[in-house]
């Protein structure tokens, strides 16, 4: 069995689908439907790799991101997003500038997904 | 009486022992005495007589009428026959027709003929005496200074009205050796008035006569500046060869130069504040047909006075041959007395330039409320009118701006949505087709749900571009190099029947996404292509520097590329050119195309920091300029300093 992946999104739709496509190519997942819940999976799971969604109710991505490399710096985080933007700056680039080792952008293709996934638990040591 | 009684002796011939004293009185009387007998021959003239009547000729048998033809026609002549006929004295009055002097003569008859006594009219001496009076009063009273001055120009008389003018006494004047009576005298501009000038001064110089000198001096009395008018005339002796003395006559005209400059004030200021407001001012007089304009009409008309007569007919040939009839029927109008101002018209310069005049007026009425003339202003509007349609352009360009921004946010917030929504619908039809049988019933049905779901993510994506949400790659690009990549493309999806033309310099290079930049190049073609249809036409696509003055929002951008892509389509009506850059805006048929296209170049264009400019004419086709600030690198940008390359 591969690591655990944990999934941090609002949208039902959008973790069923990362769910399926990654409980499909081996790997073990958790799912956490925003910030404040992702961390508390956090510390009770450990996860190998986080996908996180950036625009969320309760806590957002962006201090999802900043809290969980806080805890862990060597973390691997996945950034994704439908393309809003926070005022002038895309979401996606400022989640790399706080910490996200990837971005990708919604709707992706599931390889495109389980590749980064899969690089990400890789390069771990 | 004295010489009367000593007359009576001599001709009384009782008392002989008197006769030769009364000889020697006769003799050394002033009165001319002569003696003529019944012939006029004279018998006898005293020394006065042969001095003033005879010229000093010896008179002593010579006939009188031989000797003084005139008097026969003359009143004493008479006098003098009358009293030879009938033997009574008498005594006249009269002109003398030898010395011409008015004199009273008394006729004595004598036994053998006449004794006369000539004497000067005392009337002469009153009549001068009077004559003496009136000029003394009229010297007096005249509200004219007058001065007379000696050959050196020094004062001799001066009249009441000349010392109260000058506020100077004759004593003073007296006093002064010169024609400028110890004034200060200057001339009309201030400037000090040298003695050799000085009317009294040139004409005892120059012996003619000075006119209308205007001078202007302190009156010491008053303190006040006094304008006068001054003639100098120089006076000669009885034969009129020798320059004896001169006179100054001068008049106060300072009410009327103060008048004249309160005038010249006036007139310069209405002037000013013309030229301030720059509004010209027209007089037309109905009844002389007269035109005046003020010098600020003429420079609103660009005409000169030198050249230009203003009249109705000379006016019309200044106006736009469309405008004439406004100006034309105006007029008309005014001169039934309906004024139908204000006017607009335009105005063909002779230096080739066209201008808009405002020209307001009123009618000019006589007390009995008849139209006689026309007051009318002109002012120069074509600025204003500029500044009206830029203001009115800038205001459509910020309403469509701020349009585009709001659906732009709207459409952006619909793409992110759909975004999510299509994790599932793409994600999950995979993996379904992934598990599925090649021959399962649902295979095909799963694969339609994929590919829609496909095609409503490049849709999103391209919502996306325009709402700006995707941030250009941002790498150097050479513009002229993908331009001419894009346009290989390009001709491959344009019909054959439409001619590409490229016209590609070598440019500077931007910064941006080539990719985003190669889908305005294609989206534009694409566009042009459209416009043009099945019809034979031309797309044009040229790529060069502009280096106008052109500021990015502050940000020290002064030279742009530009992007030209031109074709001779439809062109496009003006609701469509209002509309052409909002997301779903198509001109085409429901179901061809997207209404994206162009969304999609402004979406990318505005991200490059760039804009575009179109031009286009229903049935003409269509010009798109795209402007992308040229790439200045760190170090060019420290050094250019905000100097444009």
């Amino acid at each position: 069995m591969k690591g655990l992946v944990l999934i941090v999104d609002d949208d039902d739709g959008v973790r069923i689908t990362i769910e399926h496509v990654l409980t499909a190519a081996g790997y073990k997942v958790a799912s956490a439907i925003d910030g404040a819940q992702a961390l508390l999976l956090f510390e009770k799971l450990n996860p190998e790799v986080v996908i996180t969604d950036l625009i969320m109710p309760v806590q957002d991505g962006i201090e999802t991101i900043a809290q969980l490399k806080e805890r862990r710096p060597n973390l691997k985080i996945i950034a994704m997003s439908g393309g809003a933007r926070i005022g002038n700056d895309n979401v996606l680039q400022k989640a790399k500038d706080l910490g996200a080792d990837h971005i990708i952008a919604k709707p992706f293709e599931s390889a495109e997904l389980t590749e980064l996934v899969q690089r990400s638990i890789g390069a771990h040591p | 009486m004295t010489r009367k009684a000593a007359a009576r002796i001599e001709i009384a011939p009782s008392r002989p022992a008197a006769v030769f004293d009364a000889r020697a009185v006769l003799e050394n009387t002033s009165d001319s005495v002569c003696v003529l007998d019944r012939n006029w021959t004279w018998t006898y003239a005293n020394h006065r007589a042969r001095q003033d009547i005879a010229g000093g000729r010896d008179v002593l048998g010579q006939n009188l009428w031989a000797m003084f033809p005139q008097l026969e026609q003359s009143g004493i002549g008479l006098a003098l026959r009358v009293a030879m006929s009938n033997g009574h004295p008498l005594e006249t009055e009269g002109v003398h027709p030898v010395t011409g002097e008015w004199f009273s003569a008394e006729i004595h008859p004598l036994s053998g003929g006449l004794s006369v006594f000539f004497r000067k009219s005392r009337k002469e001496e009153i009549a001068l005496a009077a004559r003496e009076r009136r000029f003394h009063a009229m010297f007096s009273t005249m509200t004219q200074g007058i001065v007379f001055h000696d050959r050196d120009g020094a004062i001799i008389e001066a009249n009441p009205a000349a010392e109260q003018i000058l506020g100077i006494s004759k004593a003073e004047m007296r006093a002064v050796k010169s024609g400028a009576l110890g004034l200060k005298l200057t001339d009309e501009n201030g400037a000090l008035i040298e003695r050799e000038k000085i009317p009294a001064e040139v004409a005892l110089r120059s012996g003619q006569t000075v006119r209308n000198t205007i001078v202007t001096f302190l009156n010491r009395t008053t303190g006040e500046r006094r304008w006068l008018s001054v003639d100098a005339i120089p006076q000669f002796d009885s034969n009129g060869a020798v320059l004896s003395h001169a006179y100054t006559l001068f008049r106060d005209v300072t009410a009327h130069k103060q008048a004249e400059h309160a005038l010249e004030h006036s007139q310069a200021h209405l002037a000013l504040a013309q030229r301030v407001a720059a509004v010209g001012s027209t007089v037309i007089d109905f009844q002389s047909g007269e035109w005046e304009w003020s010098d600020e009409t003429y420079r609103i008309f660009g005409v000169s006075k030198k050249d230009f007569c203003p009249s109705l007919e000379a006016i019309l040939g200044l106006i736009h041959e469309k405008d004439r009839s406004v100006f034309r029927d105006a007029m008309e109008a005014a001169s039934r007395g309906v004024v139908p101002y204000p006017i607009e018209f335009r105005v063909h310069k002779p230096n080739g330039t066209d201008r808009i005049i405002y020209h307001e007026a009123d009618a000019i009425r006589d007390r009995f409320g008849a139209v006689t003339g026309i007051i009318a202003t002109n002012s120069d509007i074509t600025d204003l009118r500029a500044a009206e349609r830029e203001r009115e352009a800038l205001q459509n360009q910020l309403y469509h701006a701020q349009r585009l921004d709001s659906l732009g946010t709207l459409a952006g917030g619909i793409a992110h949505d759909l975004n999510n929504t299509l994790v599932p619908i793409l994600g999950l039809s995979e993996a379904m087709l992934k598990g599925a049988d090649a021959d399962s019933p649902q295979r095909p049905l799963l694969e339609v749900i994929h590919q829609a779901g496909a095609r409503a993510r490049d849709l999103v994506r391209q919502i996306l571009t325009f709402s700006r949400r995707e941030n250009p790659d941002n790498r150097v690009v050479m513009i002229s190099g993908f331009v001419r990549e894009s346009m290989r493309l390009a001709r491959a999806s344009v019909p054959t029947t439409i001619t590409i033309e490229e016209r590609i310099g070598d440019v500077a290079p931007i910064m941006g996404d080539a990719s985003q930049l190669h889908q305005v190049v294609l989206n534009l073609i694409a566009n042009a292509a459209q416009a043009i249809g099945e019809n034979i036409g031309r797309i044009t696509v040229e790529v060069a520097d502009d280096h106008r003055n052109c500021t990015d929002e502050g940000k020290g951008r002064s030279s742009f590329v530009r992007i030209s892509v031109e074709d001779t389509g439809s062109g496009m009506d003006e609701l469509t050119q209002k509309r052409m850059f909002e997301p779903f805006y198509t001109t085409r048929k429901v179901g061809v195309g997207t209404g994206l296209g162009l969304s999609v170049v402004h979406g990318i264009v505005a991200a490059h920091g760039g804009h575009i400019e179109v031009k286009s004419r229903l049935g003409h086709g269509s010009r798109f300029d795209v402007f992308l600030p040229i790439y200045v690198s760190e170090g060019e940008a420290t050094n250019a300093n905000g100097d444009p390359r």
